[in-house]
Protein backbone atom coordinates (compact mmCIF):
# COMPACT_ATOMS: atom_id res chain seq x y z
CA UNK A 1 0.00 0.00 0.00
CA UNK A 2 2.72 2.48 1.11
CA UNK A 3 4.27 1.31 -2.09
CA UNK A 4 1.23 2.40 -4.49
CA UNK A 5 1.09 5.75 -2.39
CA UNK A 6 4.57 6.56 -3.14
CA UNK A 7 3.96 5.56 -6.83
CA UNK A 8 0.87 8.30 -7.05
CA UNK A 9 2.68 10.82 -5.21
CA UNK A 10 5.73 10.61 -7.81
CA UNK A 11 3.25 10.77 -10.47
CA UNK A 12 2.26 13.55 -9.69
CA UNK A 13 5.10 15.59 -9.09
CA UNK A 14 5.67 14.23 -12.44
CA UNK A 15 2.70 15.75 -14.20
CA UNK A 16 2.99 19.10 -12.10
CA UNK A 17 6.38 19.46 -13.27
CA UNK A 18 5.90 18.97 -16.59
CA UNK A 19 2.50 21.32 -16.43
CA UNK A 20 4.99 24.41 -15.14
CA UNK A 21 7.80 23.91 -17.27
CA UNK A 22 4.97 23.56 -20.44
CA UNK A 23 3.12 26.79 -19.25
CA UNK A 24 6.69 28.49 -18.91
CA UNK A 25 7.51 27.51 -22.87
CA UNK A 26 3.88 28.29 -23.89
CA UNK A 27 4.61 31.98 -22.30
CA UNK A 28 8.28 32.21 -24.21
CA UNK A 29 6.31 30.81 -27.57
CA UNK A 30 2.91 33.53 -26.87
CA UNK A 31 6.01 36.51 -26.32
CA UNK A 32 7.81 35.12 -29.46
CA UNK A 33 4.58 35.43 -31.68
CA UNK A 34 3.60 38.42 -30.60
CA UNK A 35 6.56 40.20 -30.29
CA UNK B 1 -34.04 -4.71 -20.22
CA UNK B 2 -32.84 -1.07 -18.99
CA UNK B 3 -29.88 0.37 -17.34
CA UNK B 4 -31.56 0.71 -14.22
CA UNK B 5 -32.21 -3.32 -14.36
CA UNK B 6 -28.76 -3.90 -15.07
CA UNK B 7 -27.69 -2.07 -12.03
CA UNK B 8 -30.18 -4.27 -9.93
CA UNK B 9 -28.83 -7.69 -11.27
CA UNK B 10 -24.63 -6.58 -11.17
CA UNK B 11 -23.97 -4.75 -8.02
CA UNK B 12 -20.84 -2.59 -8.28
CA UNK B 13 -18.46 -4.72 -5.39
CA UNK B 14 -17.25 -2.41 -2.43
CA UNK B 15 -14.41 -0.44 -2.88
CA UNK B 16 -10.75 -0.66 -1.61
CA UNK B 17 -9.57 2.39 -1.96
CA UNK B 18 -6.15 1.50 -0.93
CA UNK B 19 -5.58 -0.90 -3.90
CA UNK B 20 -6.17 1.72 -6.29
CA UNK B 21 -3.16 2.19 -8.73
CA UNK B 22 -1.29 4.99 -11.08
CA UNK B 23 -2.31 2.51 -14.18
CA UNK B 24 -5.98 2.56 -13.15
CA UNK B 25 -6.19 6.24 -13.62
CA UNK B 26 -4.48 5.63 -16.56
CA UNK B 27 -7.04 3.20 -17.95
CA UNK B 28 -9.17 5.77 -16.81
CA UNK B 29 -8.60 7.81 -19.54
CA UNK B 30 -8.92 4.53 -22.87
CA UNK B 31 -4.89 5.02 -23.88
CA UNK B 32 -6.30 2.99 -27.15
CA UNK B 33 -8.76 5.16 -28.22
CA UNK B 34 -7.00 7.83 -27.54
CA UNK B 35 -3.79 6.89 -29.93
CA UNK B 36 -5.92 7.25 -32.99
CA UNK B 37 -7.43 10.24 -31.45
CA UNK B 38 -4.03 12.05 -31.17
CA UNK B 39 -3.16 11.40 -34.72
CA UNK B 40 -5.98 12.19 -36.49
CA UNK B 41 -5.69 15.48 -34.41
CA UNK B 42 -1.69 15.91 -35.30
CA UNK B 43 -2.59 15.07 -39.36
CA UNK B 44 -5.17 17.93 -39.18
CA UNK B 45 -2.90 19.84 -37.60
CA UNK B 46 0.08 18.82 -39.68
CA UNK B 47 -1.60 19.27 -42.93
CA UNK B 48 -3.15 22.80 -42.20
CA UNK B 49 -1.90 25.72 -44.09
CA UNK B 50 0.32 28.14 -42.54
CA UNK B 51 2.89 27.77 -39.08
CA UNK B 52 2.34 27.40 -35.74
CA UNK B 53 4.77 27.48 -33.37
CA UNK B 54 6.29 24.23 -32.52
CA UNK B 55 5.62 24.23 -28.48
CA UNK B 56 1.57 25.47 -29.78
CA UNK B 57 1.44 22.39 -31.53
CA UNK B 58 2.70 20.17 -28.96
CA UNK B 59 -0.56 22.23 -26.27
CA UNK B 60 -2.85 21.84 -29.64
CA UNK B 61 -1.62 17.59 -29.39
CA UNK B 62 -1.73 17.76 -25.66
CA UNK B 63 -5.35 19.31 -25.17
CA UNK B 64 -6.76 16.59 -27.73
CA UNK B 65 -5.26 13.83 -26.19
CA UNK B 66 -6.53 14.93 -22.40
CA UNK B 67 -10.00 16.02 -23.66
CA UNK B 68 -10.07 12.16 -25.13
CA UNK B 69 -8.96 10.98 -22.05
CA UNK B 70 -11.53 12.93 -20.22
CA UNK B 71 -14.32 11.88 -22.35
CA UNK B 72 -13.06 7.96 -21.48
CA UNK B 73 -12.89 8.85 -18.22
CA UNK B 74 -16.58 10.41 -18.05
CA UNK B 75 -17.97 7.58 -20.18
CA UNK B 76 -16.87 4.63 -18.14
CA UNK B 77 -18.42 6.39 -15.26
CA UNK B 78 -21.69 6.61 -16.71
CA UNK B 79 -21.68 3.14 -18.23
CA UNK B 80 -20.34 1.53 -15.26
CA UNK B 81 -23.23 -0.52 -14.73
CA UNK B 82 -23.27 -2.23 -18.04
CA UNK B 83 -19.14 -2.48 -17.89
CA UNK B 84 -19.83 -4.57 -14.48
CA UNK B 85 -21.73 -6.80 -16.88
CA UNK B 86 -19.76 -6.92 -20.08
CA UNK B 87 -16.70 -9.79 -20.05
CA UNK B 88 -14.68 -7.38 -22.17
CA UNK B 89 -15.07 -4.64 -19.63
CA UNK B 90 -15.98 -6.10 -16.10
CA UNK B 91 -11.97 -5.46 -15.23
CA UNK B 92 -12.12 -1.52 -15.48
CA UNK B 93 -10.75 0.26 -12.85
CA UNK B 94 -14.89 1.30 -11.43
CA UNK B 95 -16.31 -1.96 -12.09
CA UNK B 96 -13.71 -4.08 -10.65
CA UNK B 97 -13.69 -1.77 -7.71
CA UNK B 98 -10.71 -0.10 -8.00
CA UNK B 99 -11.59 3.52 -8.24
CA UNK B 100 -14.66 5.12 -6.87
CA UNK B 101 -17.47 6.50 -9.20
CA UNK B 102 -17.25 10.22 -8.02
CA UNK B 103 -13.83 10.38 -8.25
CA UNK B 104 -14.02 8.92 -11.50
CA UNK B 105 -16.19 11.95 -12.46
CA UNK B 106 -14.17 14.48 -10.97
CA UNK B 107 -11.13 13.20 -12.78
CA UNK B 108 -12.73 13.65 -15.96
CA UNK B 109 -14.50 16.48 -15.52
CA UNK B 110 -11.49 18.11 -14.28
CA UNK B 111 -9.51 17.23 -17.42
CA UNK B 112 -12.29 18.16 -19.84
CA UNK B 113 -12.07 21.83 -18.28
CA UNK B 114 -8.62 21.92 -18.03
CA UNK B 115 -7.83 20.71 -21.44
CA UNK B 116 -10.90 23.51 -23.37
CA UNK B 117 -9.38 26.20 -21.01
CA UNK B 118 -5.76 25.48 -22.00
CA UNK B 119 -6.36 25.29 -25.34
CA UNK B 120 -8.08 28.67 -25.25
CA UNK B 121 -5.43 29.70 -23.69
CA UNK B 122 -3.01 28.59 -25.42
CA UNK B 123 -3.71 28.32 -28.86
CA UNK B 124 -6.79 29.94 -30.03
CA UNK B 125 -10.73 30.43 -29.15
CA UNK B 126 -11.72 28.12 -32.36
CA UNK B 127 -9.61 25.21 -31.58
CA UNK B 128 -11.15 25.71 -27.76
CA UNK B 129 -14.54 25.94 -29.56
CA UNK B 130 -14.37 23.05 -31.76
CA UNK B 131 -12.80 20.86 -28.73
CA UNK B 132 -15.28 21.66 -26.07
CA UNK B 133 -18.11 20.98 -28.62
CA UNK B 134 -16.07 17.39 -29.38
CA UNK B 135 -16.43 16.87 -25.52
CA UNK B 136 -19.88 17.61 -24.91
CA UNK B 137 -21.01 15.70 -28.14
CA UNK B 138 -18.92 12.72 -26.98
CA UNK B 139 -20.62 12.66 -23.48
CA UNK B 140 -24.24 14.12 -23.89
CA UNK B 141 -25.31 13.30 -27.27
CA UNK B 142 -23.17 9.68 -27.53
CA UNK B 143 -23.28 8.64 -23.88
CA UNK B 144 -26.19 9.53 -22.25
CA UNK B 145 -28.42 10.12 -25.15
CA UNK B 146 -27.94 7.72 -28.01
CA UNK B 147 -25.67 4.94 -27.38
CA UNK B 148 -28.66 2.61 -24.63
CA UNK B 149 -31.41 4.11 -27.21
CA UNK B 150 -30.70 3.70 -30.72
CA UNK B 151 -28.96 0.99 -32.62
CA UNK B 152 -27.74 4.22 -34.63
CA UNK B 153 -25.63 5.47 -31.64
CA UNK B 154 -22.43 5.01 -33.45
CA UNK B 155 -23.37 6.52 -36.69
CA UNK B 156 -24.50 9.65 -34.83
CA UNK B 157 -22.40 9.42 -32.20
CA UNK B 158 -19.03 8.99 -34.49
CA UNK B 159 -19.11 12.51 -34.91
CA UNK B 160 -17.34 12.86 -31.83
CA UNK B 161 -14.64 10.93 -33.11
CA UNK B 162 -14.24 12.10 -36.26
CA UNK B 163 -13.82 15.84 -34.67
CA UNK B 164 -10.26 15.78 -33.66
CA UNK B 165 -8.85 16.41 -37.13
CA UNK B 166 -11.09 19.51 -37.56
CA UNK B 167 -9.57 20.68 -33.84
CA UNK B 168 -6.10 20.52 -35.13
CA UNK B 169 -6.65 22.17 -38.61
CA UNK B 170 -8.37 24.74 -36.51
CA UNK B 171 -5.14 25.16 -33.98
CA UNK B 172 -2.96 26.26 -37.02
CA UNK B 173 -5.80 28.41 -39.16
CA UNK B 174 -7.89 29.53 -36.29
CA UNK B 175 -10.60 29.04 -38.76
CA UNK B 176 -12.73 26.08 -40.36
CA UNK B 177 -13.16 25.35 -43.77
CA UNK B 178 -13.87 22.12 -46.36
CA UNK B 179 -11.03 19.90 -45.82
CA UNK B 180 -11.18 19.56 -41.87
CA UNK B 181 -14.93 18.93 -43.27
CA UNK B 182 -13.95 16.34 -45.12
CA UNK B 183 -11.74 15.09 -42.72
CA UNK B 184 -14.52 14.52 -40.55
CA UNK B 185 -16.62 13.09 -42.82
CA UNK B 186 -14.00 10.33 -43.79
CA UNK B 187 -13.38 9.59 -40.02
CA UNK B 188 -17.26 9.65 -39.59
CA UNK B 189 -18.07 7.35 -42.55
CA UNK B 190 -15.22 5.16 -41.22
CA UNK B 191 -17.28 4.58 -37.65
CA UNK B 192 -19.79 2.48 -38.83
CA UNK B 193 -17.79 -0.45 -40.49
CA UNK B 194 -15.31 -0.50 -37.39
CA UNK B 195 -17.44 -0.46 -34.70
CA UNK B 196 -20.19 -2.81 -35.85
CA UNK B 197 -17.62 -5.17 -37.13
CA UNK B 198 -16.34 -4.98 -33.51
CA UNK B 199 -19.99 -5.63 -32.45
CA UNK B 200 -20.82 -8.64 -34.62
CA UNK B 201 -17.76 -10.37 -32.41
CA UNK B 202 -18.43 -8.90 -29.20
CA UNK B 203 -22.27 -9.32 -29.41
CA UNK B 204 -23.01 -11.56 -26.69
CA UNK B 205 -21.34 -8.93 -24.38
CA UNK B 206 -23.48 -6.31 -25.71
CA UNK B 207 -26.73 -8.41 -25.68
CA UNK B 208 -26.20 -9.47 -22.08
CA UNK B 209 -25.93 -5.35 -21.19
CA UNK B 210 -28.65 -4.23 -22.99
CA UNK B 211 -27.14 -2.12 -25.05
CA UNK B 212 -28.67 -1.40 -28.92
CA UNK B 213 -25.65 -2.21 -30.91
CA UNK B 214 -27.02 -2.94 -34.66
CA UNK B 215 -26.15 -6.72 -34.41
CA UNK B 216 -28.33 -6.92 -31.45
CA UNK B 217 -31.30 -5.13 -32.40
CA UNK B 218 -31.43 -5.84 -36.54
CA UNK B 219 -29.19 -9.09 -36.75
CA UNK B 220 -25.66 -9.95 -37.77
CA UNK B 221 -27.05 -10.53 -41.32
CA UNK B 222 -28.07 -7.08 -41.85
CA UNK B 223 -25.49 -5.58 -39.86
CA UNK B 224 -22.89 -7.27 -42.35
CA UNK B 225 -25.00 -5.35 -45.27
CA UNK B 226 -24.68 -1.97 -43.72
CA UNK B 227 -20.83 -2.61 -43.20
CA UNK B 228 -20.62 -2.94 -46.78
CA UNK B 229 -23.00 -0.32 -47.56
CA UNK B 230 -20.79 2.57 -44.76
CA UNK B 231 -17.41 1.19 -46.62
CA UNK B 232 -18.97 2.19 -50.21
CA UNK B 233 -20.29 5.54 -49.05
CA UNK B 234 -16.22 5.48 -47.22
CA UNK B 235 -14.45 5.18 -50.48
CA UNK B 236 -15.35 7.65 -52.74
CA UNK B 237 -15.52 10.25 -49.49
CA UNK B 238 -11.36 9.11 -48.94
CA UNK B 239 -10.59 10.37 -52.28
CA UNK B 240 -12.02 13.91 -52.28
CA UNK B 241 -8.97 15.72 -50.47
CA UNK B 242 -7.12 14.34 -53.89
CA UNK B 243 -10.36 15.39 -56.21
CA UNK B 244 -10.70 18.92 -54.62
CA UNK B 245 -6.60 19.39 -55.12
CA UNK B 246 -5.91 19.39 -51.75
CA UNK B 247 -3.39 16.47 -52.22
CA UNK B 248 -1.51 14.74 -54.98
CA UNK B 249 -1.27 11.30 -56.60
CA UNK B 250 0.81 9.71 -53.16
CA UNK B 251 -2.54 10.17 -51.44
CA UNK B 252 -4.62 8.96 -54.26
CA UNK B 253 -2.87 6.57 -55.03
CA UNK B 254 -2.62 5.45 -51.42
CA UNK B 255 -6.51 5.98 -50.92
CA UNK B 256 -7.26 3.70 -53.77
CA UNK B 257 -5.37 1.06 -52.42
CA UNK B 258 -6.50 1.29 -48.86
CA UNK B 259 -10.02 1.69 -49.87
CA UNK B 260 -9.42 -2.00 -51.81
CA UNK B 261 -8.27 -3.49 -49.25
CA UNK B 262 -11.14 -2.02 -46.68
CA UNK B 263 -13.50 -3.74 -49.37
CA UNK B 264 -12.35 -6.48 -49.70
CA UNK B 265 -12.15 -6.80 -46.22
CA UNK B 266 -15.71 -6.31 -45.35
CA UNK B 267 -17.03 -8.29 -48.27
CA UNK B 268 -15.27 -10.88 -46.82
CA UNK B 269 -17.51 -10.01 -43.77
CA UNK B 270 -20.78 -10.18 -45.66
CA UNK B 271 -19.27 -13.94 -47.26
CA UNK B 272 -18.53 -15.81 -43.65
CA UNK B 273 -20.19 -19.15 -43.13
CA UNK B 274 -23.05 -18.06 -40.79
CA UNK B 275 -26.25 -20.22 -40.14
CA UNK B 276 -29.97 -19.55 -41.27
CA UNK B 277 -30.20 -16.59 -38.62
CA UNK B 278 -26.89 -15.14 -39.40
CA UNK B 279 -24.65 -16.04 -36.59
CA UNK B 280 -21.41 -16.33 -37.48
CA UNK B 281 -19.80 -20.04 -37.96
CA UNK B 282 -16.56 -18.72 -38.19
CA UNK B 283 -16.18 -17.21 -34.59
CA UNK B 284 -16.35 -14.01 -36.59
CA UNK B 285 -12.96 -14.44 -38.02
CA UNK B 286 -13.79 -12.12 -40.74
CA UNK B 287 -15.42 -9.11 -38.74
CA UNK B 288 -12.11 -9.57 -36.27
CA UNK B 289 -9.64 -9.16 -39.75
CA UNK B 290 -12.09 -6.40 -40.81
CA UNK B 291 -11.86 -4.57 -37.40
CA UNK B 292 -7.99 -4.76 -37.29
CA UNK B 293 -7.69 -3.93 -41.05
CA UNK B 294 -10.00 -0.37 -40.41
CA UNK B 295 -7.55 0.74 -37.75
CA UNK B 296 -4.96 0.14 -39.72
CA UNK B 297 -6.56 1.99 -42.52
CA UNK B 298 -7.34 4.80 -41.06
CA UNK B 299 -4.13 5.57 -39.30
CA UNK B 300 -2.55 4.78 -42.80
CA UNK B 301 -4.72 7.18 -44.72
CA UNK B 302 -4.38 9.92 -42.40
CA UNK B 303 -0.20 9.38 -42.72
CA UNK B 304 -0.69 9.21 -46.33
CA UNK B 305 -2.53 12.85 -46.49
CA UNK B 306 0.28 14.17 -44.23
CA UNK B 307 3.35 12.68 -46.26
CA UNK B 308 1.59 13.94 -49.56
CA UNK B 309 1.41 17.58 -47.99
CA UNK B 310 4.89 17.39 -47.03
CA UNK B 311 6.69 16.05 -49.97
CA UNK B 312 4.38 17.61 -52.29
Amino acid sequence: MRRRRRGRNIALMVVLTALAVLFYAITIAKKMKSG
Amino acid sequence: MDAADIGEQSPLPAYVLAETDVRDWIALLKPRVMSLVVFTGAIGLLVAPGRINPVLAFTAVLCIAVAAGACGAINMWYDRDIDAVMHRTRNRPIPAGRIEPGAALAYGVTLAVGSVAMMFLAVNAAAAAVLALSIAFYVFVYTIWLKRRTPQNIVIGGAAGAFPAVVGWAAVTGSVDLVPLILFAIVFFWTPPHFWSLALFANEDYRRAGVPMLPVVVGAKETRRQIVLYTLLLLPLSLAPWWIGFSGPVYGVAAILLGAGFLFSVLRVARDKQDAAGVSLTGDAPARAAFRYSIAYLFVLFAALAVDRLVG
